[in-house]
This record gives C-alpha cells, sequence and structure tokens, in this order.
C-alpha cells in the first residue's frame, strides 16, 4: 500500500485540474488534491505555510504558461524560500508547450524533476506517484 | 502555397470540428428518441397488467355500483394500449426496420389482438357475464405470452440502441484523432515556412561565401595576369628588319621570320612585308610612318596587329628609323617584337578590373575595406546607401566600428576572450577568426548615420600578401532586416500553435481518458459536457489567429484608408461602452486640439481606441474611480494617440515582454483573455505603427500608439 501523498497542481486550465483531479480519484493514486490558477497563489500558500510541512504538498505540478506569475516566474521566487521548507517537495512541469526553448529552460532548474508535454495519461501519473515512494 | 495548405487546413480543422458537434448532436436526438420508443415499449407491458388487473377486479364488482366505472376505466386503458402499440409498429416500420422485431411484434399481434377483441366486446354488452367470464379467460391466457413477447422487443431496442451508442464513440475517437491529425498539420505548416526561411538565410550565405570566391578569384587573376607580364617580358622574342630603298630589298632576321610564320628562306619584298599587317587601322598605321620615316627621317615605335603566313592574328610591337648618308635617307632599320601575350594580357586585366569595379560597386552589398590596423581604405556605393554615410566621411579617418552596435562588440568580445582564453575587444572581435583563416559570417546590427538600425549577415576576410602577411581585411556585408524580420514573426506564430492551440486539443484527449474511465452514466455525462467547454474555447482561439493572420496578410496597400476624426471615432466607441462607464462611475476626457484627423483604416483605429479604453475600465482600481485620458500628440513629425488611465497598472518588469501577446492576461479578472492587445498590436504593426506601454503598479498606465 503506498503513502497517502499531497498533490499540489497549479494550473488556469480548469478542464485540465477538472481531469488530474478527477483521475488521481478514479485511480485512487492520491486523495489530498490542492490546486492554484496561477503561480502567485501557489507561492503565497508555500510562503505562508513554510513552518507547516503537514500542509505542504509532496508532489507539485507546475504549469509555464499562466496569467500573474507564470511557471518560471514561480520557480524563481520558490528556489528562494527553498531553504527554509523543511519538507521535499518534487516538481514536474506539465504544459501544453512543446516549445524547445522551454524545455531549455527547465533544464535550467535542478528543482524541476521532469518536463512532461500534455495530454497526461493516466498511466504516467501512476508512474510519477509511485516513484516517489523510492 | 505554404500559406494556401496551412489556411486550407486550417478551415479543414474547423469544418471537423462543426461536423463533429452536428453529428453529435444528431446522435444524441437519436438517442432520446430511442429512449423514447423504449419508454412506450415499457408502458405497454404496464397496460397489459393493468388490463389483466382490470378484468379481475370486474369479477369481484360485478353487479354492484362501481362495475360501470370499472368497465369505463378499462375503456381508456384499452384506447390508450391500442395507440401505443400502433406507434410503436409503424415507427418500427419507418425507423428500425428489423426483421427480428418484426417477427416479435407479428407474434405478440395475436395475442394483442385477442386481449383487444375481447375487451371490445365487454365494453359493448358489459352486462353479459358470459362475455365477461370469456374475457377474463382470454386476458388470463394470452396476458403472460404478449409480456414474454414485449420483453423480448424492449431487449432489442436496448441492443440496437446500445450498438449506436457505441458508433457514437467510435465517433468520437475517430473526432479527436483526426482533429489532432490535422492540427499537427497546421503546426507543421506552421514551422515549415520557417524551417524555409533558415534556408533562405543559408542560401545566402552560400550567395555571400560565392561572392566572396569570386572576389578572390577575380584578385588572383590579377595578380596572375601580372605575373604573365612579367614572365613575356623577360623572354621577349624580339627580331630585327632593315629595308635597302636603293635596291629595294627587304631583310628579316631569323626571329622576325618565326613572328611573321613564314619559311626560314622566305625573302619578303616591301610591298608584302607591308601587306602581312592587318587590314584597315594597322596597315594605313604602318604606311604613314613608314612613309613619313622616308621623307622626315622620324622614327616610330608602333603596336600594331598582323596576320601571319599562318593566317593567325598577332599584336607586334615595331619601332623603325631611317638610314642617313650625307642627309639623304637610304634605308629604314628596326626592330619587331611578337606582343600578342602582353597585349592580351592587358586586355584581360582591364576587363578584370571592370567586372571587379562593377562588383564592388554592387549597391545592394556593403564592401568594407580595412588596412591591418582596421582604418578604413575602401568603402562602395552599396555601403554608402545602406548605411547613410559617404565613402569620403570615413576612408582613411574611422573604423568599421562607428557603424557597428558598441553592446554586440562587446558581447561579441566576451565570447571571444571565453574561447581563446584572453582579453580580445574592439576591432579584434571582427578579425579573430579571419586573422585565423577560418569562416566568419554572422549577423551584425548596422547603426545608419541617422541613427536607425540594420541587420546585415556580415562576413569578414583578411587579404594576405605573399609572405602571408595580412595587408587588408575585406567586410562583405548584406542586409537581412526583412528576412530577420519575417523569421520573428513566424517565430511568434509557432510560439502560439505551440502555446494556444496545443492546450485545447491535449485537454480534449484527456477527457476522452476520463470518458472511459468513468463507471456511472451521470459521470460519464458529466466529462461528456466539458468537451463542448473545450471545444468553444478552441474555437475562440482559432477565430482570435485567423483574424491576427488576416491582419498580417494585408499589405499595407490593401488596407483601406479614410481622413478619419478622432473625435468621432472617439464618441462612437465611448457609446459602445457608455454601460461599463456608468457602472464603474469614471471620468474619460479627450483633447484632440493637437491633432484632430488622421489617415488611417477605420476599423483598426476603432479596434484600437475601444480596446485600450475597455482595458482601461476592466483593470480600473477598486480604491477609486477611474479617470481617463484620451489625447494625441505630434512626436518627430507623426502622430500619437495616447490613453492614460489610473487604474491597477501592471508590473513591466515582470511582463513587459508578454504584454502584447496572445492568450496574455496579468490580472485575475473573469473577463481576462489575452486578446485585445494582441489585436491592437498587429493592427497597429500592419500599418507601420509601434504601440507601447509605461505602467506603476497601482497608480495606472499610460499606452501610447505612434501612428
Amino acid at each position: 500500500m503506498q503513502k497517502n501523498y499531497k498533490i499540489c497542481i497549479i494550473d488556469d486550465d480548469e478542464v485540465y485540474k477538472f481531469f488530474m483531479k478527477r483521475v488521481l480519484k478514479i485511480k485512487k493514486l492520491a486523495e489530498d488534491v490542492i490546486s492554484f490558477p496561477d503561480g502567485e497563489e501557489a507561492y503565497n500558500f508555500i510562503n505562508k505555510n513554510k513552518e507547516h510541512p503537514e500542509k505542504l504538498p509532496d508532489l507539485i505540478f507546475l504549469d509555464i504558461n499562466m496569467p500573474i506569475m507564470d511557471g518560471f516566474q514561480f520557480m524563481a521566487e520558490y528556489v528562494k524560500i527553498q531553504a527554509a521548507i523543511d519538507k521535499k517537495i518534487t516538481i514536474y512541469m506539465i504544459t501544453s508547450s512543446i516549445d524547445p526553448i522551454d524545455l531549455e529552460h527547465s533544464k535550467k532548474y535542478t528543482e524541476i524533476s521532469n518536463f512532461i508535454t500534455k495530454p497526461v495519461k493516466a498511466d504516467v501519473l501512476k508512474k510519477i506517484i509511485n516513484s516517489l515512494s523510492n | 502555397m505554404v500559406k494556401n495548405k496551412y489556411k486550407i487546413l486550417l478551415i479543414f480543422f474547423i469544418l471537423i470540428i462543426i461536423s463533429s458537434q452536428i453529428i453529435i448532436n444528431y446522435a444524441i436526438s437519436i438517442q432520446s428518441s430511442d429512449g423514447e420508443t423504449i419508454n412506450i415499449a415499457g408502458k405497454q407491458r404496464m397496460y397489459s397488467q393493468q388490463i389483466t388487473k382490470l378484468a379481475l377486479y370486474s369479477k369481484d364488482l360485478e353487479n354492484t355500483t362501481s362495475y360501470k366505472k370499472n368497465i369505463d376505466t378499462l375503456e381508456k386503458i384499452i384506447g390508450r394500449f391500442k395507440k401505443a402499440d400502433s406507434y410503436l409498429k409503424q415507427k418500427n416500420r419507418l425507423q428500425y426496420d428489423s426483421k427480428s422485431i418484426d417477427i416479435l411484434f407479428k407474434k405478440n399481434t395475436s395475442y394483442f389482438n385477442k386481449i383487444i377483441t375481447s375487451s371490445n366486446n365487454l365494453i359493448e354488452t358489459p352486462e353479459n357475464s358470459v362475455i365477461l367470464n370469456r374475457f377474463i379467460e382470454t386476458v388470463k391466457s394470452n396476458e403472460k405470452p404478449y409480456l414474454k413477447t414485449m420483453d423480448a422487443i424492449v431487449n432489442r431496442y436496448q441492443k440496437i440502441s446500445e450498438s449506436k451508442l457505441d458508433f457514437l464513440k467510435k465517433m468520437q475517437y475517430f473526432f479527436i484523432t483526426f482533429t489532432s491529425i490535422s492540427l499537427l498539420g497546421i503546426i507543421f505548416f506552421m514551422f515549415l515556412p520557417m524551417f524555409r526561411e533558415n534556408k533562405a538565410l543559408t542560401s545566402l550565405n552560400v550567395k555571400l561565401e560565392k561572392f566572396k570566391k569570386e572576389v578572390k578569384e577575380k584578385e588572383e587573376d590579377t595578380k596572375r595576369v601580372q605575373a604573365n607580364l612579367d614572365r613575356t617580358n623577360s623572354v621577349a622574342r624580339i627580331g630585327t628588319w632593315e629595308v635597302d630603298l636603293n635596291n629595294q630589298k627587304v631583310l628579316w632576321s631569323k626571329v622576325t621570320k618565326e613572328i611573321h610564320e613564314t619559311a626560314s628562306d622566305y625573302i619578303p619584298a616591301l610591298a608584302t612585308a607591308i601587306n602581312f599587317y592587318k587590314k584597315g587601322y594597322s596597315r594605313i598605321k604602318v604606311k604613314a610612318v613608314f612613309d613619313d620615316c622616308i621623307k622626315n627621317n622620324t622614327a616610330w615605335d608602333e603596336e600594331l596587329q598582323i596576320v601571319t603566313g599562318k593566317g593567325r592574328l598577332t599584336w607586334v610591337r615595331t619601332i623603325g628609323q631611317s638610314e642617313l648618308i650625307n642627309g639623304k635617307c637610304v634605308g629604314v632599320f628596326g626592330t619587331f617584337q611578337d606582343i600578342t601575350a602582353v597585349k592580351t594580357a592587358q586586355i584581360e586585366l582591364k576587363k578584370v578590373n571592370e567586372e571587379l569595379n562593377a562588383i564592388f560597386n554592387s549597391s545592394t552589398i556593403s564592401i568594407v575595406r580595412t588596412d591591418s590596423r582596421g582604418i578604413i581604405t575602401y568603402f562602395n556605393e552599396g555601403a554608402e546607401t545602406l548605411l547613410g554615410y559617404k565613402s569620403d566621411e570615413l576612408v582613411n579617418r574611422e573604423t568599421p566600428t562607428i557603424f557597428h552596435d558598441e553592446k554586440e562588440i562587446i558581447k561579441r568580445g566576451k565570447e571571444l576572450s571565453k574561447k581563446y582564453k584572453k582579453e580580445i575587444s574592439g576591432f579584434d572581435v571582427f578579425t579573430k577568426l579571419a586573422r585565423e583563416n577560418k569562416e566568419d559570417s554572422r549577423k551584425w546590427t548596422y547603426k545608419r548615420k541617422d541613427g536607425s538600425s540594420l541587420y546585415v549577415q556580415l562576413s569578414t576576410n583578411a587579404i594576405k600578401d605573399n609572405n602571408g602577411d595580412i595587408i587588408a581585411f575585406i567586410w562583405v556585408g548584406t542586409d537581412i532586416t526583412k528576412v530577420t524580420e519575417q523569421n520573428n514573426q513566424l517565430a511568434n506564430f509557432a510560439q502560439i500553435a505551440s502555446h494556444n492551440l496545443r492546450a485545447p486539443v491535449s485537454n480534449l484527449s484527456s477527457l476522452l481518458d476520463l470518458h472511459d474511465l468513468s463507471e456511472t452514466p451521470e459521470e460519464k455525462e458529466f466529462t461528456f459536457s466539458k468537451f463542448k467547454t473545450v471545444i468553444a474555447h478552441l474555437n475562440e482561439t482559432l477565430n482570435t489567429l485567423i483574424e491576427a493572420i488576416k491582419i498580417r496578410e494585408k499589405k499595407g496597400s490593401e488596407i483601406d484608408l479614410k481622413t478619419l476624426s478622432f473625435s468621432k471615432i472617439f464618441k462612437k466607441t465611448e457609446e459602445i461602452i457608455s454601460t461599463d462607464i456608468t457602472k464603474l462611475d469614471a471620468v474619460i476626457t479627450a483633447y484632440f486640439s493637437a491633432i484632430r484627423t488622421i489617415k488611417y483604416n477605420e476599423p483598426y483605429l476603432e479596434s484600437i481606441i475601444i480596446n485600450l479604453l475597455s482595458n482601461s475600465l476592466r483593470y480600473s482600481s477598486p480604491k477609486r474611480a477611474p479617470k481617463i485620458q484620451v489625447t494625441t500628440s505630434i512626436k518627430e513629425g507623426r502622430t500619437q494617440l495616447v490613453v492614460a488611465d489610473n487604474g491597477l497598472g501592471i508590473d513591466l518588469k515582470k511582463h513587459g515582454n508578454k504584454l502584447f501577446g496572445l492568450n496574455k492576461v496579468f490580472h485575475r479578472h473573469k473577463d481576462s483573455k489575452g486578446v485585445g492587445l494582441y489585436i491592437v498590436k498587429n493592427q497597429v504593426t500592419s500599418l507601420k505603427g509601434t504601440i507601447s506601454c509605461m505602467s506603476e503598479v497601482d497608480k495606472g498606465s499610460t499606452f501610447t500608439v505612434t501612428f
């Protein structure tokens, strides 16, 4: 039995978030899913709760193109407070972009585990979540 | 060609989406009609049971007052029973045409008729207890088989409906696959021209290389010819001749005979000797100088052409002078030299020089030559045209850094310093690779004398003397501004395709997955309803893109221009957004006293003003009533429109580069789509204008359109 992970989805695409939540639920991959419509709201949440690791996610699915604060701007802010966070947070960039520039850019952040292009398949999600236990 | 393919694909794509909508809607209506059929068939079951119940009940009620009422109810139900039966049979004939159902119906009809006939008999003579008993018997014995066949019919209908649903699902997969394929096609055709443009750049480079090679070859030609000249001089074939006037005898030396290509024992006469000269200028000239020499004792030195004994045309240098005895001319003597090689070389040299000059003065390519220290020694017409400097202003005065972008030089210097692990800066930045005989062709920004800039593909080569020392550098540059701009535009489109079109398509695919994973019909239906949202979004994005393509494809001359009054257009737009103005209590002031009219495209100007105004309203600060000021002004001879507000403002440090992009939004607002400024930017630039923004968060924004 795998551990019950807390998962965070940062994306402005409602349909995509709906899909993710349903699949995670139907496939029984995660019970606890939180989501934010843009990088700024997610950053504020993490910053506010950096001393409460139980409230923070184990895994973040981060989109690139979002209003107000996009995925890379979020990463730029996140790395600044990362040291103060007492929890290992795995970050996957999941985006509809197939722009090679975005891929290159994401490689600059060692904090980003991988770069995945939408659409995301259920078994890919399963693999990602299973890999958290290792 | 590519654009057409790409348009066809776009249209095709939209057609697929529309047809999928139509087919899905049609399927849904069929599905509901199927539902109705199943429902009515089910009801038939209920009616037959009710008839049985009423029959048994009638027995109990016989001879009571309620008996009549019971028979009335029976009549009503029989009526509905018959109506539903004929509906089902007709529908089966018209819509399903299923043989197996037909057989079931036929079987079913005999039971049905028996029930109907006996109940009709009872309704006609309700008081007859024999008929009542017979009715009860008939109903009892026929109801069960009737129900059985009816169940079988319902079952068949259910199966038919399920198989239709299955088919619908397959159709969906088919459409999604098709949509994705055509979308990939669109993306492919979007990238294709970019790829081609790159190819164009490469071919430009190849041309440049070829051109450079040509220049080099010509320079080598010159050298070769020069060498030829020297060699010929050293092994000059010079013969002698003399004419004895008293004896009318002509003497030729061995070499002279060889030059004339005559036999060694050939004896020329004065007339025949002169006839070797080519008819025309050469012969007339030689006669003239010869006669002049005899009469006036003048010597000659001429370069003329002869036709040799073997018929070959040869250039000769003939020198002659008179021999005097007691002041009287007794003879003429001189030298005779074959100068064909020299002469041909000279002519060739002249030609080469002319060609070289023609190339150097080409007005589309800038060619600059510097000495080894970088001082400009040559600045061709092409360079003058491209850069706006005159040759005299630069030659022997400046180095090419004067028309380069300083920042680019510093940047390239850093790159080279890192690569060679030593400090390289200034002029060396351009010559480092050329000095090492390495290919150096790259994009640079040139600054014209008037401050404007252009992009050039510049290649630098070192010219070396025979010892291998560098004596000069040649800089050949081609204007690639247009290609570069096109490239940027295409990259922008490709980015839109990559970001904005892929998102909805990947959503469609995810929803299909989810549809499959869903277990209950409610779940499935809920998922299905999301399809509509996504398709609507896709449609919207495509429409915006098509609009932008339309704007970009129109050339300046195709856009209809009229003299427009700013205040008229402003009033018109103000009316359109008047509800928002009142709702927000906004104050909009307009001053068009500086510039009142403009020659522009009317829909574009309307779009620009309405988008800027509605943005100012939409992103107004909740802390204060919106104040918007619209003014016109003139700057450096160009009309400007300035829209300034006291709204939320935008953090330009964070979002400045995305401000005019498609689907870029910077505030949490339900109506934000990121389309307005994108369209405005396209409209402004299509008419060679610019749009810029200054903003401070929580203070306001100022948009300036320069027409």
